[in-house]
């Protein structure tokens, strides 16, 4: 199964990167939305179904934070999985986003078989 | 937390960094010379204590890292993509070396931003890692306000 993923991030080049990474992680992508900040992201999913997001906490107009929150509040939107990807490793962050609704989180740096694990537990997919 | 442990810090995140996310071998670290004069990169941080990063490259390291990041040809790479790359890479080596030494803290990046490559950072030096990237060179460096409260025990744990 291939599976339909929204990336936020105010970085192009960091968006580029993440796509790059789950595609050579052998994790199978069907179809890749991308987002500048959490309202783009929220525009996006009014229009296309995804299965995941992976997005950033530092943006612009509405931050990662502000994002999760809404994505929370909408009960069409609050069953996709959300990851966050970032690099505050600090116990404090972590604990703060997976209360407002994170369901994983990725620390850069991280390697290709990171993410995509990530991706899969997420996702429940079941291991090979 | 003591300076040497800070240089420690600094110089695994720099290397953890391109290894991972700009799948590039373990560095050479270079001793103290001239800095690289390309593309600087800066940034401000809030935490306990608070302080600032700043990235050099020359040309040549930044647009190989660039190219390796992005799985394009370096050649064909503009300008605006190698300063978002470094703007990248400052970010996240910071945060690295942050999340190492203020591991109970909360911090707060501000947006990396290119700065003269010429002018450098006013202010008492701070640890600085130097080492050698495809052609050129790169130079972290990070400054802190006051030293860090952590003991080097919960460093190592």
């Amino acid at each position: 199964m291939a599976y339909r993923v929204l990336i936020a991030d105010d970085s192009p080049v960091m968006r580029l990167f993440i796509r790059r990474v789950i595609e050579l992680s052998g994790f199978e992508l069907s179809e890749c939305f991308e987002a500048s900040n959490g309202e783009e992201a929220l525009e996006t999913l009014r229009s296309e179904w995804v299965d995941a997001i992976l997005t950033d906490i530092n943006m612009p107009v509405v931050d990662g934070e502000e994002f999760l929150r809404r994505l929370a509040a909408d009960d069409m939107l609050k069953s996709i999985p959300a990851i966050v990807i970032s690099t505050d490793a600090t116990r404090n962050r972590i604990d703060r986003l997976m209360a407002l609704g994170a369901r994983g989180y990725v620390t850069k740096p991280f390697v290709p078989e990171t993410l995509r694990a990530e991706l899969e537990r997420t996702l429940g997919v079941p291991c090979d | 937390m003591t300076e040497q442990s800070i240089d420690t810090a600094l110089a695994e995140s720099v290397q953890e960094v391109l290894e991972k996310m700009f799948f590039i071998d373990l560095l050479d670290p270079v001793g103290d010379g001239p800095p690289p004069m390309g593309i600087a990169a800066e940034l401000m941080f809030d935490g306990d204590p608070p302080g600032s990063f700043r990235l050099d490259l020359d040309v040549p390291a930044a647009r190989s890292a660039a190219a390796d990041f992005l799985g394009e040809d370096a050649e064909e790479l503009s300008v605006e993509q190698l300063n978002e790359v470094v703007c990248e890479l400052a970010n996240m080596i910071c945060g690295s070396v942050l999340s190492r030494i203020e591991s109970k803290a909360t911090i707060r990046l501000s947006k990396p931003v290119i700065v003269s490559a010429a002018e450098q950072t006013q202010g008492p030096a701070g640890a600085s890692f130097q080492a050698a990237l495809g052609s050129g060179l790169l130079r972290a460096e990070i400054r802190m306000e006051r030293p860090v409260c952590l003991g080097i025990d919960e460093y190592e744990s």
